[in-house]
């Protein structure tokens, strides 16, 4: 749940993006927080975690209003996919108040998408939060590789296997020159906003 | 701005990490004092405006000390709300600093300290002695209840099971083997070391003094005797609800390490009747109800890859599911409950026991939570010398 500043009037939410590893996750926040500078306060922390990075920073987003007078700032995290890295997953999952799941579009990961929402879905129930209830949007990453001959999954099959019972906005990206990431973040921050508005029962029109 | 303790806790209900992020948000000023009862130095995190600037704990300095205290597992901290006047030596952010003291406690790189750590690491097999027992060290000693030390030369039985005794020590130097004889032979159970009780508070003071299993000395010890009429009146301070949880807890040890001898000996402690009984609690559904049972017997099995293990039977007035301070490496996360079929349960709330548990002396706690460490440690080797059979029965 997200943390109220009183002392700044300022409301903190936590979005985390989640998915196998080296599915993109970074390659988002990397995108995010170049292009969207003027929206991100202070710098972006990058930790070494084996076979994925964890990385964080503060954003302002612009344009979805605010609650009650106060200011939103979203806290974005990636979280490292590996099973060793128990407390890291922890800290970042804990109040957490929205997802984006990056899925890799790469025939050859199929599986490992599966395994990784099955985590997400695990994860998340330990901190006593239901992946169907908590704000989600899905993200099929790497669509840019078709170009280069590798055999992707037509979008269909993975909204059939990744989508059916969730029912989230999907959306197709490729993190590295950008396509879909903004859309895929303001969907996320939209679902969170609307959802905190609803949980504090307080929100300004 | 004058110092007063204004925030206090556990870091087993408050993370180091959540801890940080609650400071920084607040943007708050003055020292975090932790204490872990099993070092014997406090740690101190210096923070001005919300961020780590300097932290200290014995001859660490800066981030190699903040770092180390991510391991600091069942830690208690105090946030003094003070002038922090001390040279920003740590420049990191912090975000950075939670971040990546989490990643170095997961890969391994800073020690963790705490409950698990009752289980002294030895050579190459962690916990393990040369002859593969466990060692199981209790908490820092409180010296208030020790009232005179004794010495024992390596090889006495400072115990003798069957036998009376009314004396009651904690271990100050040196390791002790428990030994539970059976009539198929003496089986040693694990070694006892710095910290450690001898003598089971709860059947000393209810049944009388007839020693369950023997302890002798490996090598020379020394030995604090504690001061049993100060523990006696403690407990008979205590309600009858937290003695009878006590005494439950200390049937399931005397118990756990009846099956363990009987794996020593090579005796079969597995279990095959479990289709004729009812699942009460599942470890499966991470249920925190606590009963107590008023009728018929509920019996405690843990899975192995060798099969089920039958590690205790309980009876009216036992308990069985969650108890917050007692962690004992059974249901409801550990091991599942069967029950059998007159069995009759109540639900017993435990505020009233916890908020009680709470005032007892350190002393008490650290019996209590020494208790609950045997157990798993006991529980631990059933676990091992059940594995180490499996693999080494021939194929058939």
């Amino acid at each position: 749940m997200a943390n109220i500043n009183l002392k700044d009037r300022r409301i903190e939410c936590k979005i985390v993006y989640y998915g196998p590893g080296r599915c993109g996750k970074t390659t988002n926040l990397q995108y995010i927080h170049e292009t969207y500078k003027k929206q991100v306060t202070g710098e972006m922390i990058s930790i070494d975690t084996q076979g994925d990075r964890t990385l964080f920073f503060d954003f302002l987003p612009l344009g979805l209003g605010k609650i009650r007078g106060c200011d939103v700032k979203v806290q974005l995290y990636t979280v490292p996919g590996q099973v060793k890295y128990r407390s890291t997953r922890q800290l970042v999952l804990r109040g957490v108040d929205g997802v984006v799941f990056v899925a890799d579009s790469l025939k050859v990961r199929r599986e490992k998408n599966m395994l990784s929402l099955k985590d997400l879905h695990e994860n998340l129930k330990k901190m006593g939060l239901w992946i169907n209830k908590i704000p989600l949007v899905l993200q099929y990453n790497k669509r840019d590789l078709e170009s280069e001959g590798l055999p992707l999954m037509p979008v269909e099959q993975m909204e059939a296997e990744l989508n059916r019972q969730l029912k989230v906005p999907s959306f197709k990206a490729s993190a590295v020159n950008g396509m879909g990431v903004g859309e895929t973040v303001n969907a996320c921050m939209k679902l969170t906003l609307r959802d905190l508005q609803r949980k504090f029962k307080w929100a300004q029109d | 701005m004058t110092s007063k303790v204004v925030l206090k806790g556990s870091i087993a209900f408050i993370e180091l990490g959540e801890l940080l992020q609650q400071l920084g948000t607040s943007g708050s000023t003055g020292v975090v004092k932790l204490v872990c009862e099993l070092l014997e130095d406090p740690g101190y995190i210096f923070i001005k405006e919300g961020n780590p600037i300097n932290a200290e704990c014995a001859d660490l300095k800066g981030i190699e000390a903040l770092n180390s205290f991510f391991g600091w597992t069942s830690a208690e901290f105090e946030f003094i709300q003070e002038n922090v006047t001390c040279d920003p030596v740590i420049k990191k952010s912090r975000m950075e600093i939670i971040l990546d003291g989490l990643r170095m406690f997961d890969d391994g790189l800073i020690p963790e300290v705490g409950a698990r750590s009752h289980v002294e690491e030895r050579g190459q097999k962690r916990g393990k002695t040369e002859n593969d027992l466990p060692v199981i060290k209790g908490p820092v000693i409180d010296y208030v209840y020790v009232v005179d030390e004794e010495e024992f030369p390596d090889g006495t039985d400072v115990v003798a099971q069957d036998r009376f005794g009314n004396w009651f020590w904690v271990i100050l130097a040196g390791k002790m083997e428990v030994i539970r004889i059976l009539p198929e032979g003496g089986a040693p159970i694990v070694q006892l070391a710095d910290g450690a009780y001898i003598g089971s508070i709860v059947s000393f003071l209810r049944e009388g003094n007839v020693r369950s299993a023997t302890v002798k000395a490996i090598g020379n010890v020394q030995l604090g005797v504690l001061d049993s009429e100060l523990i006696s009146r403690e407990y008979s301070a205590m309600t009858d609800d937290l003695q009878s949880i006590l005494i439950s807890v200390d049937k399931r040890l005397r118990q756990v390490t009846d099956v363990c001898a009987m794996a020593v000996l090579e005796q079969n402690v597995m279990t095959d009747r479990l289709k004729k009984m009812k699942l009460l609690i599942s470890t499966d559904k991470n249920e925190n109800k606590c009963l107590r049972i008023t009728a018929g017997e509920a019996h405690v099995i843990r899975s192995s890859p060798a099969g089920d293990i039958h590690l205790c039977t309980l009876s009216q007035g036992d308990f069985v599911g969650a108890i917050p301070f007692l962690s004992t490496s059974h249901e409801p996360y550990s091991a599942t409950v069967y029950a059998s079929k007159d069995f009759n349960a109540e639900a017993f709330d435990l505020g009233n026991v916890r908020k009680e548990y709470d005032r007892l002396s350190q002393t008490f706690k650290n019996m209590i939570d020494y208790l609950s460490t045997s157990i798993s440690v006991t529980t631990g080797r059933v676990l091992d010398l059940t594995r180490t059979k499996s693999a080494n029965a021939p194929e058939s």
